[in-house]
C-alpha cells in the first residue's frame, strides 16, 4: 500500500472539485478556462494516484497522462485564441449567456 | 569522520534555508520592485549555492558533483539575466527607484511588461 | 516524514487551487496557477513518475503559463474590472458548491469502491518491452503499445495550429513587440541557446532508456523558440512561410506514413515489424520533436501577428 498515492489521489479528487467549482462561478472566460486546467490536473493524478496504490509504478496511466498534458495544452491554445478573438468581436471576457446571478 | 560530514552537510542546508527565507522575507517586505529584485537575486542564489554544497557532500560521484554544480551556474545566469531584464523594463517604464511602486502591487514591472505588448 | 511531506503538498496543491480561482487582480490568478503547475511537477516526482514531472515542468507551467501571460497582456484594463464572485446570496454560487461537493463524494466512493490490487498492465508492459524496440518502458508505452494515443495527440496539436492559422488575421500582421536591444540578454543567449538546443537533443536520446522522449525535447525546444522571439528574433512563419508549414506537418505526416506503411505488409495499423521498431520509433521521435517544438512555439508567437491595432484601447 502506497500512502503517496492514496495523498495524492485524494489531492486530485480535491482538484476537480475546486475546479468544477471555479468553472460553474466564475463568468470570466479566462478564469473558466484556468479552472478547466485545473479539473483536468485533478483528473490526472487520479489517474495516476488510484493505479499506483499499490505501490508498483505503472508506466501506461503515466503514458496516459503525458499524452493529456501536451493535449491540455494545445486546447488551452485554442481557448485562448477564441477568447482573444471574441474579446475583440465584441468587446467583452464574458458569454451573453452567463448572465451574472 | 562521517559525523563531521554530517553536520557540515547540516550546517550548509540549513543556512541555505536561512538565506532562502530572508530572500523571500524582502520579496514580501521590500517597499520597491528594486528592492524585491536585490533580495531575491543575491538571498536566493547564495541560498541555492549553499544547498547545493551541502548536497555535493552526499553526492557519492563526481558526476553528480558537477551536476549539481551546472544547476547552480545556470540557475545564477538566469536569475541575474531575469532580475537584469525587471529592472531593465522598470527603468524603461520611469519607474522611480525612491517613490516605489507602479500602480498595481506584486510583481508589477513584470506586470506591466506583459501588459505593455 | 514522506507522509507529512505529501500532506504538504497536498495542502499547498488545494490552496494555489483556490487562489487560482479568487485572487485579484487576474494576474495574481495566473502567477499561482504557474505555481499550482510547478508543486504539480514535484508531486509527480513524488508518484515515481519523473516522465510526467520533466513535461509537467516545462509544457504544463512554463509554456502554458508563458500563453496565458501573454494573453493577459492584450486583455489591459478589462480584465481588473472583475469582482469577487463569492457573493452568498447569488444561487450561481450554491449551485457551483453543490455540484463540486457531490462530485467530490462520487470521486471519494469511487477511489474507496475500487480495489487497491495492481492491475496486470505493468507486467504486460515488462514482458513485452524487449520486443518494442526501446528500454524505457513509458516510451514504449507511446510509440509502440498505444501509439493510437501518440498519434491522435499530435493530431490534436495540428488541428489545434490549423485554427490558430485560420483565425490570425493576416492582413493586419505586425510586430506589436519593439525590440529590445538589450546587451546582457543578447549575450546571455549566445550562451543559453546552444546549451537548450544540447538538452532538447539529449533529452530525445535519453528517451530511448530513462525519462525523456520527444514531448520533454520539444517542449524545451520551443521554450528555445519563445526566449528567442521574446528577445527580439523572429523564428516565424512571415520569415519562410513553406517551411514553417512543413515543418508543423512533419511529425503528423511521418508518423501517419509509418503507421500505415504497416497495411501494405497486410498488418494492421501501427504495427511495427519487431527488428525495425527501434529505428521506427526513432525516426517518429525526430520528426515529432521538430514538430511539437515548432507547433508549440508557433501557438505562442501566431497571436503576436493576429491582434490588429485597433484591439488595444487608448
Amino acid at each position: 500500500m502506497s500512502s503517496s498515492a492514496v495523498i495524492f489521489s485524494l489531492a486530485g479528487i480535491g482538484l476537480c472539485a475546486i475546479g468544477l467549482f471555479g468553472f460553474m462561478l466564475h463568468t470570466h472566460l479566462i478564469r473558466k478556462l484556468l479552472a478547466f486546467n485545473i479539473m483536468g490536473s485533478g483528473v490526472f493524478l487520479l489517474l495516476v494516484g488510484m493505479a499506483q496504490r499499490s505501490g508498483h509504478t505503472d508506466p501506461v496511466p503515466q503514458a496516459l497522462v503525458l499524452t493529456g498534458i501536451v493535449v491540455a495544452v494545445s486546447a488551452t491554445a485554442l481557448a485562448l485564441y477564441l477568447i482573444r478573438r471574441w474579446l475583440q468581436l465584441s468587446g467583452s471576457t464574458e458569454l451573453p449567456e452567463d448572465d451574472r446571478r | 569522520m562521517s559525523l563531521l560530514i554530517d553536520l557540515l552537510q547540516a550546517a550548509l542546508l540549513l543556512s541555505g534555508v536561512v538565506m532562502f527565507a530572508a530572500g523571500t522575507l524582502g520579496l514580501l517586505r521590500f517597499p520597491d520592485t528594486y528592492c524585491r529584485i536585490h533580495a531575491l537575486t543575491k538571498a536566493d542564489n547564495l541560498g541555492l549555492g549553499l544547498i547545493i554544497a551541502g548536497l555535493m557532500l552526499s553526492a557519492g560521484s563526481v558526476l553528480l558533483v558537477f551536476k549539481l554544480l551546472l544547476i547552480w551556474l545556470l540557475v545564477m545566469l538566469a536569475s541575474a539575466l531575469s532580475g537584469h531584464l525587471v529592472a531593465w523594463e522598470g527603468d524603461a517604464q520611469g519607474m522611480d527607484a525612491a517613490s516605489g511602486d507602479l500602480p498595481s502591487s506584486g510583481n508589477a514591472a513584470q506586470d506591466s511588461a506583459e501588459r505593455e505588448r | 516524514m514522506s507522509v507529512l511531506l505529501d500532506l504538504l503538498l497536498l495542502s499547498s496543491l488545494w490552496v494555489f487551487a483556490l487562489l487560482t480561482l479568487t485572487a485579484l487582480p487576474l494576474f495574481r490568478g495566473v502567477v499561482f496557477f504557474i505555481l499550482l503547475g510547478l508543486m504539480l511537477a514535484l508531486v509527480w516526482i513524488r508518484l515515481d513518475a519523473p516522465d510526467i514531472a520533466l513535461a509537467e515542468a516545462a509544457i504544463g507551467a512554463g509554456i502554458t503559463g508563458v500563453l496565458l501571460l501573454d494573453t493577459l497582456g492584450h486583455l489591459h484594463h478589462r480584465a481588473d474590472q472583475e469582482s469577487s464572485p463569492i457573493r452568498l446570496k447569488s444561487s450561481r454560487f450554491w449551485v457551483a458548491l453543490i455540484s463540486s461537493l457531490s462530485l467530490a463524494g462520487l470521486l471519494l466512493w469511487a477511489l474507496l469502491d475500487t480495489p487497491a490490487t495492481p492491475t496486470m498492465l505493468a507486467e504486460q508492459v515488462a514482458r513485452a518491452l524487449p520486443n518494442s524496440g526501446v528500454d524505457h518502458p513509458i516510451t514504449a508505452v507511446l510509440l509502440n503499445f498505444r501509439s493510437y494515443d501518440t498519434l491522435l495527440e499530435i493530431g490534436v496539436l495540428v488541428v489545434a495550429i490549423l485554427v490558430g492559422l485560420t483565425l490570425a488575421d493576416k492582413d493586419s500582421a505586425q510586430l506589436s513587440l519593439p525590440k529590445l536591444p538589450n546587451p546582457l540578454l543578447q549575450a546571455c543567449l549566445a550562451l543559453l541557446v546552444p546549451l537548450m538546443l544540447m538538452v532538447s537533443s539529449y533529452l530525445l536520446w535519453a528517451g530511448s532508456k530513462q525519462p525523456g522522449g520527444a514531448f520533454q525535447a520539444g517542449a524545451v525546444l520551443a521554450a528555445t523558440g519563445i526566449l528567442l522571439h521574446l528577445s527580439g528574433f523572429r523564428l516565424t512563419l512571415r520569415t519562410s512561410e513553406r517551411l514553417m508549414r512543413a515543418g508543423l506537418l512533419l511529425g503528423f505526416s511521418v508518423f501517419l506514413l509509418v503507421a500505415a506503411s504497416a497495411l501494405i505488409d497486410g498488418q494492421p495499423l501501427l504495427t511495427y515489424p519487431d527488428h525495425l521498431a527501434g529505428i521506427l520509433i526513432l525516426i517518429i521521435e525526430l520528426a515529432l520533436t521538430l514538430s511539437i517544438g515548432l507547433i508549440l512555439l508557433s501557438l505562442f508567437t501566431l497571436p503576436h501577428f493576429a491582434l490588429p491595432e485597433q484591439e488595444r484601447p487608448k
